[in-house]
């Protein structure tokens, strides 16, 4: 597996903004990234989320079928994607969990009314590139595959059973708004609380 | 009284942070109690008898020989016994954990989360009280877990699996004698802040019975995080629920009239099973009461329809013996905006011996440290509830092992603290503000409840009316706090009045219930308070005077109405007594005391009659 091998060797070069719960800080050095042909939609093509030359981002929320964290923002996902999709920014949805079956996507996707551009990332190319740990977690790409920020949604959960009753700090929606007025996205990552990303097997 | 209130916002020198180590912890009940004046020679004795209760669990794991721990050796009697009965299908938890396949998935997930004591989730400190059902992990458990995913989470050895344990599917107990169920479905929101919804449904009995379970059913597990289960015996809360679009109505404020009978506390958390209790410690269930279920509901992010319902399971046999709840509680919290270690306390001397049944310690999102204990006559102390990290969100009532015995003379300690700081992660204002006592989840609450079963009725009649002073007297207390802060609070100033009259203190209470009537004259219940103490003291013109403002004020109070009636009866005026029982039983036709005064009246004008 060549390409996953690329990938995996050019990570360290993100790691650089792991920076914790921390805000502010430096923005990631640009990179651009080959896209493992390993990302399927429900149909099981393969396709390239990144894509879309006319898009002023492109957005992976990572999500599961299974994560009561995951499910509880489904709402706040809608909102978020309607917000933004209309200023240019390109919304995905990625399963990565290997055992979730197509049908059970398109089922959790209607329960749950969430965004229809879905994506099954099973060996984890993206996940990988998004450094993405857990459910829900989300990743925003500039274009030329530029990754600015990747972590939560927003501050609702402190950590596992450590829940704000409402959310003060709307992480992605700033960074978005940022990029959506031109000005420097704010911080570079936030850790997301969610369900662990199971291994890909 | 002005000093003691003072004192309860203070640090209190019998504070005992509860350390995690038995010696540290004995020593500084040795110390909180030398502080208290008690010799320190007995108490340390005592203290270390009462202590030595603990459960001995090895406080370190012991490692086990590398590549010797298996799923199916180690890890699945711990998930299947205290984690599956929860993660599987249709039950609470959001997947399941029912073979390795699952368990791996999760593996990492299960190895922090109980490292923390996230899960299970318990609140109550292991030791402090020994309860039943208690979803706790020993260190080894947890060691196990944790040395097992760390040598890369092995399958074992099929032979070496245990079966799963047998669940009972549908009601746990069999079917019960009586469900009652929601009438509609209440359909929660798919997004924001969690629900507190209370819904009223009558139950269909039509003669007292006897209960001795009730068994929860969330009717939808995801939503349910927790549940009250209440009896109302009037039509107070039923005025409410008609008064709002149905089902149910929101909020925590509900009528006085809504109680758990017999001194229950019937509460319902995910993986907590039913209780059933000896046929002599059945509880009376009056006939046309209605059942009050107040639902904490936690939005999943999709629409989620709720239908809960509850079985009733009866016995033919009365109770020989009935428990009682004693109530410690604070009213007077007043929590600066960022205060991180408020602290509030009550104490109850029990005028009799007592078995203590259950325990169920409350605050809303505030609470930090929750502490219960005793001090015994001869001053040994005993732990009955620590809960070092409070979650409102897992909030129930514990049922104690073995029913604790406490004799005469010994004192009932509430001790709680509160973080009003940012740093509270639950606290629902940010920045944070200054907090008081209230009833909605923005407020707070501090009550700590026991479920104390005395010797027999004549101790229980002792017990009931010595609580009612020891609540008569915190109020006086409480009310004179909130009148010097404003002495024109007529709620106050009535609260005062009421408490000083169930103490003995009948001019003074007149005094703060008239300056209740100068500042609020169109309150009923300020008039209500009046007339019945004029009534007790037979003055009668005054009596009737004040119970006639009530009708105008408010037409459908059955009790002025019945008391009205009962002043014409003491005046000979047998008519307009009649006039008024009549009424009071067509607002309410179960009231047993107009009842009984009816016939009195009905029964004199037939001899009247006779005589003429």
């Amino acid at each position: 597996m060549p390409l996953a091998a690329l990938v995996l060797a050019l990570l360290p070069l993100f790691s650089g903004c792991e920076r914790g719960d921390s805000m502010g800080g430096a923005l990631p050095a640009a990179k651009t990234v080959q896209t493992a042909s390993t990302i399927f939609d429900l149909a099981g093509r393969v396709l390239d989320p990144f894509d879309a030359a006319d898009a002023k981002a492109i957005v992976f929320i990572f999500i599961g079928t299974d994560c009561p964290i995951s499910n509880r923002y489904a709402p706040e996902i809608r909102r978020v994607e309607e917000e933004f999709a209309r200023s240019g920014v390109r919304f995905w949805l990625v399963y990565a969990d290997a055992d979730t079956s197509s049908d059970t996507i398109r089922k959790h996707v209607k329960e749950y009314r969430l965004p229809q551009q879905v994506l099954r990332d099973p060996r984890h190319t993206l996940v990988r590139l998004a450094q993405a740990r857990v459910t829900p977690e989300g990743a925003v790409f500039l274009p030329g595959r530029r990754l600015v920020y990747h972590g939560r949604i927003d501050n609702r959960y402190a950590d596992l059973g450590k829940e704000r009753p409402e959310a003060t700090q709307h992480d992605l929606e700033e960074v978005l708004k940022a990029i959506v007025q031109g000005k420097p996205v704010p911080y570079s990552t936030a850790k997301a609380v969610g369900c662990y990303i199971p291994e890909p097997k | 009284m002005k000093k003691r209130n003072k004192r309860n916002l203070t640090a209190n020198p019998r504070r005992v942070p509860a350390p995690p180590e038995p010696p540290k912890k004995r020593r500084l009940w040795w110390v909180g109690l030398a502080l208290a004046g008690v010799a320190s020679a007995v108490v340390a004795g005592i203290a270390s008898r009462a202590l030595s209760a603990k459960r001995g669990a090895s406080p370190t794991y012991i490692q086990r020989p590398p590549g010797t721990v298996t799923f199916a050796k180690d890890v699945a009697p711990i998930i299947f016994q205290n984690c599956a009965p929860c993660h599987r299908p249709g039950q609470s938890a959001p997947f399941s954990l029912l073979n390795y396949e699952e368990v791996k998935k999760k593996a990492k997930l299960i190895g922090e989360v109980t490292e923390r004591r996230y899960m299970p989730p318990w609140l109550p400190e292991h030791g402090y009280g020994q309860f039943t059902d208690e979803r706790w992990l020993s260190v080894d458990a947890i060691g196990l877990i944790k040395q097992w995913l760390a040598e890369g989470a092995v399958e074992g050895k099929a032979s070496d699996l245990p079966p799963l344990p047998k669940w009972p599917e549908g009601w746990e107990l069999g079917q019960p004698d009586l469900i009652v169920t929601l009438p509609s479905d209440y359909l929660l929101a798919p997004d924001g802040k969690d629900v507190y919804r209370n819904f009223l449904i009558p139950i269909p009995t039509t003669e007292r019975r006897y209960v001795k379970c009730v068994e929860f059913h969330p009717g939808n597990n995801q939503v349910v995080h927790h549940a009250f289960i209440e009896i109302d015996a009037t039509r107070q809360s039923r005025h409410i629920a008609d008064q709002v679009s149905p089902p149910g109505f929101d909020g925590m404020r509900l009528p006085e009239s809504i109680q758990m009978p017999g001194g229950q506390m019937l509460g319902w958390q995910p993986g907590k099973p039913p209780y059933v209790s000896p046929d002599n410690l059945s509880w009376v269930l009056e006939p046309n009461s209605d059942l009050v279920l107040q639902l904490h509901l936690h939005p999943t992010g999709k629409p989620e329809p709720v239908r809960s319902a509850v079985g009733f399971y009866f016995t033919d046999k009365p109770p020989t013996n009935t428990a009682f709840r004693i109530n410690l509680q604070r009213y007077t919290i007043d929590i600066p905006a960022g205060a991180k270690e408020y602290a509030i306390e009550n104490r109850y001397v029990l005028p009799v011996d007592v078995d203590l049944l259950r325990i169920l310690p409350h605050t809303h999102y505030l609470g930090k440290e929750l502490q219960g204990y005793a001090i015994l006559p001869d001053g040994a102390p005993k732990w009955l509830i620590l809960i070092k990290n409070w979650d409102f969100n897992w909030q129930g009532d514990y049922r104690y092992a073995q029913p604790v015995f406490l004799p005469k003379g010994t004192t009932l300690v509430m001790h709680f603290t509160y973080d009003n700081s940012a740093d509270n992660i639950h606290n629902p204002s940010q920045p944070p503000r200054r907090v008081k006592y209230g009833l909605q989840t923005t407020d707070e609450m501090g009550e700590l409840w026991f479920q104390a079963l005395p010797r027999n009725a004549a101790d229980r009649e002792t017990l009931a009316k010595d609580h009612f002073l020891k609540l008569a007297q915190d109020a006086v207390e409480e009310n004179q706090a909130r009148l010097q802060t404003n002495p024109q609070d007529a709620d106050a100033q009535l609260r005062l009045g009421s408490a000083l009259y169930a103490l003995g203190r009948a001019t003074e209470a007149l005094d703060h219930l008239r300056t209740a009537t100068q500042l609020r004259p169109d309150d009923n219940s300020v008039h209500y308070q009046l007339g019945f103490i004029y009534l007790q003291q037979n003055r009668l013109e005054e009596a009737r005077r004040e119970f006639e403002t009530v009708l105008r004020l408010k037409p459908d109070d059955f009790q002025a109405s019945g008391n009205l009636g009962f002043v014409y009866l003491r005046q000979g005026n047998l008519d307009q007594a009649e006039v008024y029982f009549e009424n009071t039983l067509r607002i309410n036709p179960n009231d047993p005391v107009a009842r009984a005064n009816l016939a009195r009246v009905r029964q004199a004008k037939d001899k009247a009659h006779s005589r003429n």
